[in-house]
């Protein structure tokens, strides 16, 4: 202004009047007050990502940290509390999330991250719809976040709300295949589950499986669930299709532990004994299991449908020694309990019969047959009123009701 | 699925009320002329010319295995030359959709002679057809005129009922010596007073007799429960079929298939027990008080019930198989109260201890002990299940199921079976076992599991001494065997008196089967018509609950006289046993329930023979009736 030959000009009433000096320095307080908060946001960002990756790092306390300088000044910033909250979850501090959550952060907006926060929190207190619902609402915001899909996956499941359970899974392994894929076969897998129990929705079962086997094809424990079920529900041509597939006929040679000239292995004859047994061939069954068996001897399955077999056509004493031998390799299970009481049964040996069927009944209180057998073998013992509330157990077993596990 | 009030879109069922009468002309006699000498020699030589040629025929019908070189029975499959034309009706057809499960069980059939003229007469139940009206047709009944001819007389002989049919028992209800027919339904009950010939339905006059007008009732058996002279009755019902509230439901899911729901998600319906007053009517009245005990058990979805002596203790027991639940087994104290004891004694349900569905019954003997066996069958991919009588006390009954040790539960894995009979088909001595198949879904066919079709061909397996195991003979026990079908009741019945038990099967929405016995082995056999006089002087009835044993070559045969078993249906009366090379009788020993045993020494054989139970406990040998 020196030199700019402009006059001072009055700029209110009473104010005195605003030199060219004071002009500049309004102008520049002006611009200040424009520029700062924009000076800030990077640095709030900056903040945040600086926490985020102190949170994927494994250092959730040194992110908490991080944000709560930001506090409170930040307080109305839902995604810095929500943020803040995580950490602190993730680091173990309970009572300092809950306090955040008692602050005024609750009403700090909305955003995904303030949203699992509540979720979580929620969680910790076992209010499971509630935290379902902070979920569900933390996915709408973004849908994009894997973590709230996936804390949907785990409460919905906590509340054996399958179908929920499985669609969020299925979100997940949209945006995360590798995170998602074994969730919604996880899901698949209960809700095979429960339809397994029930005599009447077998082939529901079955289906379940399979679905579940097209998110971890690679899963064999799951292959053979879906084996068993398919047989169980009478798709043999479905279940054979799957044993060639997977177990078929290898390149011959392939080396030890195949079939020399055909190179299938023992889990194939194994699997063609089963089908060949659901088809009612149950010679050709025994045949394909002695073939497994001699091939993997140590593997006490083998043995195990060959001492069904033996059962079945009366031939108790072999079917004892294959139990024994299941038994040396260390096999016990509810089945190998149930036959083994099955045979001595009928080997008139009542007292080890009923150790074996209680031992059954011990593994999986499930086993109506084991049930059925151990109040048959008191009634033969002469205990009768034993053997008669076993059966009153068995007659209620009977009246269950169909299973439906509905799609909640 | 079509619902029930759909147009039908397949073959138009028989207009309502047609039931077919006498065929016309049966009978007439021609007008006869003088006939030229030419012409009555050139007859003759025609027909000698003819009787030569139909012997060569008839050897020629017959393949090689036929022949004595054929061991085990052989049938061949009756045709419309029968008169046994009729079709089932059981709601729409398979063309036109089945929705509820009442159009998918079928009827039964009863054997009786319903005039006393010595041959069996053939009385099948009826459902509705298919039209908007539910329009129905009367159950038929078929007089069998002899040389494989039957005449359908249901109308003429007052015999048609029209309700929705399931069940036929034929039981003499008022002692008077005519058979008699209660006909189960979904809706009221009927009982058809046989008075000569003709039949009265008398339901009216016996109240509560009819049930309730909501149950379905199936299965029915009659027995002396209470050891006084006279039949009581026992009728099984099954499920609620409320139709307007199962068309809102819509279909159910089984087997990955839409199919009628039920019976389970259904209610079971309890079933009915009625004791024989004894006075002239043989009022029947309903045990509401439960004073036999029959009737205090959960309601079950029972199918079929058989009253017999099951731990040969003298008294009639009861059995009934119930669908989806655990089977009844109530035996008697010997006053006519029972006490259920069906999963102590090991036939509430199969080896397993998982319920089955129970439908059909066969209550015989394999071995050569007074204790009978009893065959259940069951669903596609459930055994089948024969329960081996074991019992070494009395108050202590003991089966074991043994079906596939003796090779009789692994061939049914993929059949659904219904009515079932143990027998001795070629008279070899040893008892076979029989059972109709047909799976009860037509939507099988379209659906998982593989290897269940809808149409099944019946099964047949021969004894071979003892609990088996026995053969399977399903494929070769002749033509009549093989073709599948949607079998359903199935009855035993000697209708052309040649010693040989013929079978007789109905079939959904068909024509029935008349399956032949034409085993031609020369084996020795005997046949009884057992009856008792109630008391000094009045008509002989039919000795319903009697136990025959037959004593020969250092074996025994045992045969009981049950009024109600297979599936929903009465069998021959006429008890059978096979002698297969024996020759000669020692003795038949003949106990009514209650009874002392009564001796026959060195009976003949080969033949039909007629034995009275006086009222002092005599036995006779009643002359053959004239025919």
């Amino acid at each position: 202004m020196r030199g700019s030959g402009r006059e001072a000009q009055r700029v209110g009433r009473g104010a005195r009047a605003v030199t060219p000096a004071d002009a500049g320095r309004i102008r520049a307080a002006w611009l200040l007050g424009l520029l700062l908060p924009l000076a800030a946001s990077p640095a709030r960002d900056d903040r945040i990502e600086r926490a985020r990756n102190l949170r994927r790092q494994g250092q959730p306390a040194e992110a908490a940290a991080l944000l709560e300088a930001a506090l409170p000044g930040g307080a109305t910033d839902g995604e810095l509390v929500g943020l803040l909250g995580l950490c602190l979850l993730d680091a173990g501090e309970l009572e300092r999330a809950r306090t955040l959550a008692a602050g005024p952060a609750l009403q700090a907006g909305a955003h995904f991250r303030l949203s699992v926060f509540k979720a979580r929190l929620l969680r910790q207190d076992e209010q499971l719809e509630q935290a379902l619902e902070h979920y569900r609402a933390a996915s709408q915001l973004n849908a994009e976040a894997v973590e709230a899909w996936v804390g949907q996956f785990e409460v919905a499941m906590a509340l054996r709300k399958l179908g929920k359970a499985l669609r969020a899974a299925e979100e997940v392994a949209r945006r995360a295949p590798d995170v998602g894929h074994p969730l919604a076969a996880a899901v698949l897998r209960a809700q095979g589950d429960e339809y397994r129990r029930g005599a009447q929705t077998i082939e529901l079962a079955a289906d379940k499986y399979l679905a579940a086997l097209a998110h971890t094809p690679d899963d064999q424990d799951l292959l053979e669930v879906v084996l068993e079920t398919q047989i169980l529900a009478v798709r043999l041509d479905a279940a054979r299709s799957l044993v060639e597939e997977r177990f078929g006929q290898l390149p011959a040679g392939t080396g030890a532990g195949t079939e020399a000239g055909t190179g299938a292995g023992p889990d194939y004859h194994f699997w063609n004994g089963r089908l060949l047994f659901a088809e009612q061939d149950v010679e050709a069954a025994a045949a394909a299991f002695r073939r497994a068996r001699a091939l993997q001897p140590e593997e006490p399955r083998h043995a195990l449908w060959l001492a069904r077999l033996e059962l079945e056509a009366g031939r108790l004493d072999q079917a004892r020694a294959l139990l024994e031998s299941c038994q040396s390799l260390g096999l016990q299970t509810a089945q190998t309990e149930l036959l083994t009481g099955e045979v001595l049964d009928g080997l008139d040996d009542l007292q080890g019969a009923e150790t074996h069927l209680r031992q059954a009944i011990a593994l999986d209180a499930s086993l109506v047959k084991a049930h059925y057998l151990l109040g048959r073998v008191l009634l033969r013992a002469g205990r009768r009123e034993e053997g008669e509330a076993v059966l009153a157990h068995v007659e209620q077993m009977s009246q269950a009701p169909p299973v439906d596990i509905g799609d909640g | 699925m079509n619902a029930q009030s759909d147009p039908p879109r397949g073959p138009a069922p028989p207009a309502v009320g047609a039931c077919p009468g006498r065929a016309g002309g049966r009978g007439a006699t021609a007008d006869r002329r003088p006939e030229a000498e030419w012409s009555r020699r050139f007859r003759l030589a025609s027909c000698l010319l003819g009787i030569l040629a139909s012997s060569g025929l008839r050897a020629q019908d017959r393949s090689p295995e036929a022949t004595d070189a054929h061991t085990g029975p052989w049938f061949e499959a009756a045709g419309p030359e029968t008169g046994l034309v009729h079709r089932d009706l059981s709601g729409p057809t398979v063309a036109m959709g089945k929705f509820f499960l009442r159009d998918t069980v079928g009827q039964g059939i009863a054997v009786l002679d319903l005039d006393d003229d010595g041959r069996m007469d053939l009385y099948f139940a009826q459902g509705r057809d298919g039209t908007p009206e539910g329009g129905d047709c009367g159950n038929r009944l078929y007089r069998n005129l002899g040389a494989g001819r039957f005449e359908e007389c249901g109308e003429a002989r007052g015999a048609a009922h029209r309700g929705y049919g399931f069940g036929a028992l034929a039981f003499d209800h008022d002692g008077d010596g005519d058979t008699d027919l209660y006909v189960t339904n979904l809706g009221p009950n009927a009982l058809l007073s046989n008075e000569g010939g003709a039949f009265k339905d008398v339901t009216a006059a016996q109240p509560g007799l009819a049930g309730a007008d909501d149950a379905w009732s199936v299965g029915a058996t009659a027995g002396d429960a209470d050891g006084d002279g006279d039949l009581d009755l026992y009728v099984a019902n099954y499920c609620a079929q409320d139709l307007d509230a199962l068309q809102k439901a819509g279909l159910c899911r089984q087997m990955s298939c839409e199919v009628p729901c039920g019976p389970r998600g259904l209610a079971a319906q309890a079933d009915r027990y009625y004791v024989n007053d004894g006075s002239a009517l043989g009022r029947l009245v309903s045990d509401d008080a439960n004073q036999s005990g029959l009737l205090g058990v959960t309601p079950a979805y029972g199918f079929q019930p058989s009253f017999c002596d099951l731990d040969d203790d003298g008294d009639l027991d009861l059995y009934v198989t119930n669908d989806s639940l655990l089977n009844f087994l109530f035996l008697n104290d010997g006053h006519g109260r029972f006490d259920e004891q069906a999963l102590a004694a090991g036939v509430a349900c199969g080896r397993s201890g998982q319920t089955e569905a129970g439908m059909g019954l066969a209550i015989g003997h394999l071995d050569d002990d007074a204790l009978p066996e009893l065959f259940v069958t069951n669903f596609s991919t459930q055994a089948n299940s024969l329960y081996v009588n074991e019992t070494a006390e009395v108050g202590e009954p003991w089966w074991q199921e043994v079906g596939q040790r003796a090779g009789v539960g692994r061939p049914s894995w993929f059949q659904l079976g219904w009515g079932c009979q143990f027998a001795d088909l070629d008279a070899d001595g040893f008892t076979d076992l029989v059972h109709a198949n047909g799976h009860i879904f037509p939507q099988m066919d379209a659906c998982p599991p593989e290897r269940v079709t809808y149409l099944q061909p019946n099964s047949l397996f021969a004894g071979t001494g003892g609990h088996g195991p026995l053969r399977d003979l399903s494929r070769q026990a002749g033509p009549g065997f093989g073709p599948p079908g949607p079998h359903r009741a199935s009855v035993l019945v000697d209708l052309d008196d040649d010693g040989r038990q013929d079978l007789v099967f109905s079939r959904l929405d068909e024509p029935p089967l008349l399956l032949w016995n034409r085993t031609r082995n020369g084996h020795h056999w005997l046949g009884v018509l057992l009856l008792r006089e109630p008391s000094a002087g009045r008509h002989p009835v039919l000795a319903v609950g009697a136990r025959l044993r037959v004593e020969a070559g250092g074996r025994r045969w045992t045969r009981d006289l049950v009024a109600g078993s297979s599936f929903l249906s009465t069998e021959d009366p006429r008890l059978h046993v096979g002698l297969g090379a024996i020759d000669a009788v020692e003795r038949l020993v003949v106990r009514l329930p209650g009874g002392p045993e009564l001796v026959l020494e060195a009976p003949p054989i080969d033949r039909m023979l007629h034995l009275l139970v006086t009222a002092d406990n005599a036995l006779q040998l009643l002359p053959e009736p004239g025919r």
